[in-house]
């Protein structure tokens, strides 16, 4: 129980997110539940199982919204990188123009 | 007493069989989940993408198929088996994300390389414009120095014996492929001259490489100037005369320029009136026989004396005027047509 709460309060710190709030929720409620059930081990197992499935979504979810994120600023990265090496491919086509007029000129 | 064992035994196997029954039910007891998450499941492949908390869903479910129907565990189990499943879709959701974003990554590093390879590839090609333009300044500025100290033989670093002889061997070359350029038929006193400059300067190689260097320009420039026989029919100026004109002109070490006034030559005060420079530029007249050509003494009356020295055959009055110009500092020749 004592883990369980541990990493509870850090999931809460870490993220105000509905999507991870909700279960972390439930896992709180499972985890007061298992307090309260002393005398019914078989019933304070089950809740510390439902408190430890909660926990994972909500650990789960924390990291989904982390790689959602991640691939965010992936794609906006690709899309700079290919905006550049276009504008970059127009300027050394013209480099090469003007350097073959160059060459002709300096021919004639 | 018969009859209460009977009942007794008849009342325990319905009892037992009931048991049974009801065993066989609750172990049987089918548990629905969400058949759109389970899709999604599928679709995620999470089985494979994220098998531990898969297995857990699988094990939560098989307990709550198990568990009394509608009792507590039972609905335990089910919501502990829901929420496995939730785990293993997001983790495979995850998961299929972050091999998309991988994709995305090693796009991003391809284009990175191919950028910084094209902007090392451009400094290059900077660095060797540059050199380029370097060498071709320093080409330039030796040009210019060798003819001034051709004209200035006194002011000149003195070279060494095989230095001179070297250049004067290299300006008998041109003059000879100059000679030997020109028609057989071309009667003319500066051919006989230029065989003439041309034998005694091999002559002197040997024993006065300095005195050859001499000749041999001289025998250059005599050539260059019968050159000017060979375009005489010109009406205007190719894109190629202007540009051997161009070269000819800065091997006379002077500024060119392009200007209204045609191709251009300027020379220091200094020069003005340097005998040899004033024969060369005779010569290079002679040898671009097509238009005008204005040559503008600085802050003089009258034609210099050394000119009219100079003047040659091609030199003549009515093609090249001559002019004094009080505010020039310059010697200023310029090729109208050219």
């Amino acid at each position: 129980v004592a883990e369980l709460s541990a990493r509870l309060t850090l999931l809460k710190s870490q993220s105000r997110d509905p999507q991870v709030r909700g279960p972390a929720d439930q896992a709180a409620l499972a985890l007061a539940r298992a307090q309260d059930a002393k005398q019914d081990s078989a019933a304070r197992t089950r809740s510390l199982d439902i408190a430890r499935a909660a926990l994972a979504l909500a650990e789960a979810r924390l990291v989904l919204l982390a790689e959602r994120n991640l691939k965010q600023r992936a794609e906006a990265r690709q899309k700079s990188a290919a905006q550049r090496a276009q504008v970059e491919a127009r300027s050394s086509a013209r480099q090469n123009t003007d350097a073959g007029a160059a060459t002709g000129d300096a021919t004639q | 007493m018969k009859r209460t064992l009977l009942t007794g035994f008849v009342m325990g196997v319905l009892g037992v069989s009931l048991f049974s029954a009801c065993s066989l039910l609750h172990e049987h007891a089918v548990v629905r989940f969400s058949e759109e998450r389970l899709a999604r499941a599928h679709e995620l492949s999470a089985e494979q993408r994220a098998p531990a908390a898969y297995r857990r869903f699988e094990s939560a479910r098989k307990r709550a198929e198990t568990a009394p129907a509608d009792s507590a565990a039972q609905s335990d189990y089910v919501s502990e088996a829901r929420l496995w499943l939730e785990v293993a879709v997001t983790q495979a959701e995850t998961i299929a994300l972050s091999e998309q974003r991988l994709v995305l990554e090693r796009e991003v590093a391809r284009l990175d390389a191919t950028f910084l390879a094209e902007r090392a590839a451009e400094r290059v090609r900077d660095e060797q414009r540059e050199l380029a333009a370097a060498a071709d300044i320093a080409r330039q500025e030796a040009q210019r120095a060798l003819a001034r100290a051709a004209l200035a033989p006194a002011q000149r670093i003195k070279l060494g014996a095989s230095e001179l002889e070297r250049a004067a061997r290299s300006l008998l070359q041109r003059a000879e492929l100059i000679a030997l350029a020109l028609p057989p038929d071309l009667a003319s006193p500066g051919r006989s001259e230029l065989t003439q400059l041309v034998q005694q300067a091999r002559a002197a190689l040997p024993k006065t490489p300095d005195q050859a260097l001499s000749l041999a320009d001289r025998a250059l420039f005599r050539g260059l100037a019968l050159l000017g026989a060979l375009r005489r029919g010109q009406t205007e100026a190719s894109p190629e005369s202007k540009a051997s004109l161009a070269e000819a002109l800065t091997l006379l070490g002077g500024t060119t320029a392009r200007s209204e006034r045609g191709l251009s030559v300027s020379f220091g005060p200094a020069e003005a009136n340097n005998a040899r420079l004033l024969e060369r530029l005779c010569s290079v007249i002679s040898a671009y026989p097509v238009g005008p050509v204005q040559l503008l003494f600085p802050g003089r009356a009258a034609p210099s004396e050394a000119w009219r020295k100079a003047t040659q055959p091609g030199c003549d009055e009515a093609r090249v005027q001559v002019r004094a110009e009080q505010a020039s500092k310059t010697l200023s020749v310029a090729f109208v047509a050219y």
